[in-house]
């Protein structure tokens, strides 16, 4: 994006530069033009006046070959004498092939010849109709003789001014300030830029002009002039000529500025999108784990309503327990006397359904009524076993036991240990129905010692996995879903962990991991 | 001679059933209903054991057990809800038994059996 911008505007600059130059360059070129035309104006107005004079001059003069002398001496008054300049009158004869002239007389030194190039132009200027100015430059060694021919009107008579230049040092570049001060100007007799019949120049030796030239060409007389004319200085102003270069550049730096500018935009632009994400996220996990925590915390404030329920129900429930057992006792001592075998089944039901309710009660009563453990050196084989013998298993079940000897021990409370031990196998028990094995083994494991309960039964899905530590969560018909919870509470309080494996149908395997004891156990 | 037995529960169904498995085990049993009446009856009688609920209303079996002075009975007191409070002034007055409702009636019995020829002796 910042290139396509910085390019954008360099092609604009560029465009924009090519147009400046454009302009530029007509208007040079239509001041140029104009300068010209304004010099040749002031030739052609300059020349028109000395004609009007000479032709006076003859007129008042009654010229005619016998006062010739009087004639030239006004004329050279009119011209106005310089320096290597002569006015001579001469008499033409004019002839188709070779023409031939008589010079009558001379300002200068009187010419001699009578033929050659000066012949020719003399008859040509003779020839000219209406009579008028004509004008040439012949060569005269080094310098240059610029001869003008004026037909007087008389008989063939023809006033001839001759003037020795030196086109080189004819002129100088005019001072500073002064009309045309900025101009390199080159006068040429013709109309084409010959350096032969050049004139005068401010040029000095660097003619013909090139380059930016502009000619105008003035009539003098019957002849065309041509003036040639070249800047020395952009006629615009030095400015306007260098706009081109401004705007390019201008433009180009503004491009590069603006790009830069972009660029920098574009980077802070990022970086505080970056840091916005950044916020964004961590704002997103706070907010998570601020939920996370005030789930938990609903979840505990649940729990612990519904436990503190629980307690005062499971307490409440104690005593009517109590006396239905009791009762169950009286009634069993009297129908053992009378050996009613029906009545007797169905008291065996009422007493194992109060059992069952028991049990239920002491789960609750042990959830509610957390209790610290009382830590002291435990022999799992010892446990293992007595644990076996509390609660036989059930037919079609065989429980193995694979513990290395000497027993593993751990640091643990015994009687919650042995709660947890009862826990797990008589859930066991539970998901067997159909019978199957059990497996009780105790692996060390550097400073812990791993006990697991592994059985072939039911197993369970990974929802129930997951969740099967969780208060009032069960799977089973019966029971209110404590057991594993308050085993949980019982590990954890031991500053161990508690996990279950399962494959649904294949078993499930709930492994203890517990401090390993450093001193022996008690005897 | 029987040993004398004091039962005290404001519950009547248990106080009836625990009168009548005492006597039926060979007890002589007399029974109260609330903490006074058996704080009164074991001032103005002889028991060699009493069984007694801890929560009642007014007067908790804690609190009999406390007031009590000679001759001291064995005491066996019952619990469905006892505060950690409570079981240490028990302990400390020495209490033969505490025992956690619901109970199975042959452990009861074992427990008063002891008291019984603790009483004897």
């Amino acid at each position: 994006m910042t290139i396509a911008i910085t390019l954008t505007i360099a092609a604009i600059s560029i465009i924009g530069a090519i147009a400046t130059r454009h302009g530029t360059h007509n208007e040079e070129r239509n001041l140029l033009d104009e300068r010209a035309s304004e010099i040749g104006l002031i030739l052609t107005s300059s020349f028109s006046t000395l004609q009007t004079q000479l032709a006076t001059t003859a007129a008042e003069t009654k010229l005619n070959g016998a006062n010739g002398k009087a004639f030239l001496a006004a004329a050279d008054a009119i011209i106005q004498p310089q320096p290597g300049a002569s006015t001579t009158l001469v008499k033409v004869h004019p002839s188709a092939s070779t023409p031939t002239v008589r010079y009558v007389a001379s300002t200068g030194t009187l010419p001699t010849e009578t033929s050659g190039p000066r012949a020719q132009f003399l008859a040509h200027a003779l020839s000219v109709e209406p009579p008028d100015v004509s004008s040439a430059v012949f060569a005269a060694g080094r310098l240059r003789q610029l001869a003008v021919a004026y037909p007087v009107g008389v008989r063939d008579l023809v006033v001839l001014r001759q003037l020795s230049i030196d086109p080189q040092a004819a002129g100088s570049a005019t001072a500073q300030g002064q009309p045309f001060h900025e101009l390199n100007v080159a006068l040429y007799v013709g109309t084409k830029q010959d350096p032969s019949t050049l004139v005068l120049t401010t040029a000095g030796g660097a003619v013909p002009l090139t380059g930016s030239v502009a000619t105008s060409t003035t009539p003098f007389g019957a002849d065309d002039w041509l003036v040639a004319v070249k800047p020395t200085s952009p006629l615009v102003g030095a400015f306007a000529a260098n706009a081109f270069w401004l705007v390019l550049g201008g433009g180009i730096l503004i491009a590069i500025a603006i790009g830069a500018l972009v660029e920098t935009l574009a980077r802070r632009r990022d970086y505080a999108l970056t840091l916005v994400d950044e916020r964004t996220e961590e704002l997103r996990q706070s907010v998570e784990k601020l939920e996370e925590a005030q789930d938990q915390l609903l979840r505990q404030e649940r729990l612990a309503a519904i436990g503190e329920l629980a307690s005062a129900v499971g307490h409440e429930l104690r005593n009517p327990l109590g006396v239905i057992t009791n009762a169950h006792y009286l009634l069993r001592s009297n129908l053992d006397a009378t050996r009613d075998e029906a009545a007797s089944r169905h008291l065996a039901t009422a007493e194992r359904e109060v059992g069952a309710a028991t049990l239920i009660v002491s789960d609750l009563l042990d959830y509610s009524r957390a209790r610290e453990p009382v830590m002291t050196t435990v022999q799992l084989a010892d446990l293992v076993e007595e644990v076996r013998g509390v609660i036989p298993a059930p037919p079609g079940i065989t429980v193995t036991t694979d513990l290395p000897t000497p027993s593993p021990t751990v640091r643990a409370d015994r009687d919650q240990l042995r709660q947890v031990l009862l826990n797990l196998l008589s859930n066991s028990y539970e998901a067997m129905p159909e019978g199957g094995t059990i497996t009780i083994t105790a692996v060390p494991t550097g400073d812990s010692v791993e006990l697991s309960v592994r059985d072939t039964g039911s197993g369970m899905d990974e929802d129930t996995a997951r969740r099967v530590f969780e208060p009032f969560f069960t799977r089973k018909a019966r029971g209110i879903g404590l057991g594993l919870a308050v085993t949980k509470r019982i590990v954890d309080g031991h500053g161990g962990t508690i996990s279950v494996t399962s494959t649904p149908g294949a078993g499930a395997a709930f492994t203890v991991r517990l401090p390993a004891a450093h001193e022996p156990a008690p005897s | 001679m029987k040993a004398r037995v004091l039962v005290v529960d404001d519950e009547f169904g248990m106080r009836e059933t625990l009168v009548a498995i005492l006597e039926t085990a060979g007890y002589d049993v007399s029974q109260a209903g609330d903490g006074a009446a058996a704080l009164a009856t074991a001032q103005s009688q002889t028991f060699d054991v009493i069984v007694m609920d801890i929560r009642m209303p007014e007067l908790t079996g804690v609190e009999v057990l406390a007031s009590l002075t000679h001759p001291p009975p064995q005491i066996i007191l019952m619990t469905a809800y006892a505060l950690e409070e409570q079981l240490r002034i028990a302990r400390d007055n020495d209490a033969f038994a505490i025992m956690e409702k619901p109970f199975q009636v042959p452990y009861l019995l074992s427990v008063v059996e002891q008291a019984a020829a603790a009483a004897a002796a």
